[in-house]
């Protein structure tokens, strides 16, 4: 005769059985991974039973961080890629930005095309990277003589309308989403431009430059490189790796910079600035 | 046919259908072996937990990833190894695609020693070979890991868990060092040997 079949049928003993092993099982696991191992503390007292638990649930924190001193404040930059700062960059006004973008293109080229080394192209650079470095100019945290005393003169709505007119133009750099990424490009790639660029250097922890630069992958503050001066990015490259220029958020240039040899920056540069316009050098 | 065999198992089936007893001990037999063998695994779980303090933070702290570097702790210049006024050390670091920082740890031997990260961007993870650091770094949460290093040496330390194109080369070192040669320093400053 076969048994009544079915979870909750009282006459066969076994999903009876069945329930109480998992009820067991959630209880005993949850009495050893929140009192039993939770309460445990490597170099410091075990945890009461309620610390332990209120503890792992993120109710109740004991280590009071903020609150211990800590060495001078030093701050990279005054901007923080959250949602009200992007939208206050994506409220820039065209037709204003070109106003106040006649006040840059005697050194930044006609339309923010840069016919000079030593000043970088910012046609077709992300709207939030030059509003972060006009920010930075004018809080000092990056120096260029002119730049800083410019930036100062310009209002914040100011700063976000020329971002979003230079943002605009073409003929500047490439756009940084705008070509897939090439297979092939490894670590035994003989250019050592190519192979910075797409692959990086493991052993010296420097990670490809289009894993955040382009082509396809990108990340907020990093700006588009391709058709970019490259006296200008060599010369960042090198103030990156001396920390005269302190502006990137987490180091993270700075950090790679730090390990690039003067011939390498060079590749570098010559490889992203292939696509220039001719430069007169004078930024060498 | 062969003779007919004691084990039930083996008894030609009438019509079909399996014998009750025959069902139940072997079902019996089955749960025995599933039971035995999570109870072999829980037991190696919380016994290296326990002993080898192989076990994940036990502590929920939140944090904004998006502001890490404008305040709070961890600011550029509160980045590295803190020694606290009981002697133990306190290492702050961000793990950012593709770096962590600071990009080289000093750390005292034979010291207790926290480490506290966070992730500025996306999940990365922290390694430290032959010890039981081992924890993911998620943005937004603060990952804080105990340990104590026996000798001195330098660890690699690479990230464990894939954050992106630039993944391969996101790897740096914790470098312990005698606590005789490590830098006395007042409570507030911060040292590590990423400059160097």
């Amino acid at each position: 005769m076969a048994r009544e079949q079915g979870p909750f049928k009282t006459d066969n003993p076994w999903p009876r059985i069945g329930w109480w092993s998992v009820a067991g099982l959630l209880a005993a696991g949850a009495v050893l991974g929140f009192v039993v191992l939770g309460g445990e503390q490597q170099n410091g007292p075990r945890l009461g039973t309620w610390t332990a638990i209120c503890r792992a649930l993120g109710i109740a924190s004991d280590t009071g961080p903020a609150t211990a001193p800590q060495p001078p404040l030093q701050t990279p930059t005054r901007i923080a890629w959250t949602a009200a700062t992007l939208a206050r960059i994506a409220g820039g006004d065209v037709k204003h930005g070109e106003f106040v973008a006649l006040n840059c293109a005697a050194c930044h080229g006609e339309q923010g095309v840069s016919q000079s080394g030593l000043f970088p192209t910012l046609a077709g650079m992300d709207a939030g990277i030059i509003y972060k470095q006009l920010d930075d100019f004018r809080a000092g945290k990056r120096s260029w003589g002119a730049m800083n005393a410019i930036a100062t003169a310009l209002s914040d709505q100011d700063a976000a309308d020329v971002a979003a007119y230079f943002a605009g133009r073409v003929n500047g750099l490439a756009p940084i989403l705008g070509e897939n990424f090439h297979g092939g490009r490894t670590l035994r790639e003989a250019d050592v431009a190519t192979r910075l660029a797409f692959a990086g250097d493991p052993a010296r922890g420097i990670p490809p430059c289009a894993a955040c630069h382009g082509p396809s992958a990108s990340k907020p503050g990093a700006p588009s490189l391709k058709g970019q001066r490259p006296e200008y990015i060599e010369r960042q490259l090198a103030a990156f790796a001396q920390g005269i220029r302190q502006n990137d958020i987490n180091r993270q240039m700075r950090t790679v910079a730090m390990q690039l040899t003067p011939d390498e920056m060079h590749a570098i540069a010559v490889y992203y600035g292939s696509g220039a316009a001719p430069a007169e050098l004078a930024g060498r | 046919m062969a003779e007919p065999s004691s084990n039930p198992l083996r008894q030609p089936l009438p019509d079909g259908v399996v014998p009750e007893s025959a069902v139940a001990r072997t079902e019996k037999r089955w749960v025995i072996t599933m039971v035995t063998m999570l109870a072999i695994m829980m037991l190696v779980i919380v016994a290296t937990g326990l002993a080898d303090a192989l076990h994940p933070a036990s502590n929920v702290e939140v944090v904004d990833p998006r502001t890490l570097h404008l305040a709070g702790e961890f600011v550029e210049s509160n980045l590295g190894t803190a020694i606290e006024p009981d002697g133990s050390a306190t290492v702050r670091l961000v793990a950012v695609q593709y770096d962590f920082v600071p990009n080289c740890v000093q750390v005292p031997v034979n010291t207790p020693v926290k480490f506290r990260l966070t992730s500025a961007d996306v999940v990365h993870g922290f390694l430290l070979p032959d010890t039981n650091v081992n924890t993911m770094v998620v943005p937004g949460f603060v990952a804080e890991v105990r340990t104590r290093f026996a000798q001195t040496g330098e660890y690699e330390m690479p990230c464990h868990e894939f954050c992106g194109l630039g993944h391969h080369a996101m790897w740096t070192r914790v470098r312990v060092v005698p606590v005789a040669q490590f830098p006395t320093e007042a409570p507030q400053q911060r040292t590590s040997c990423a400059e160097q």
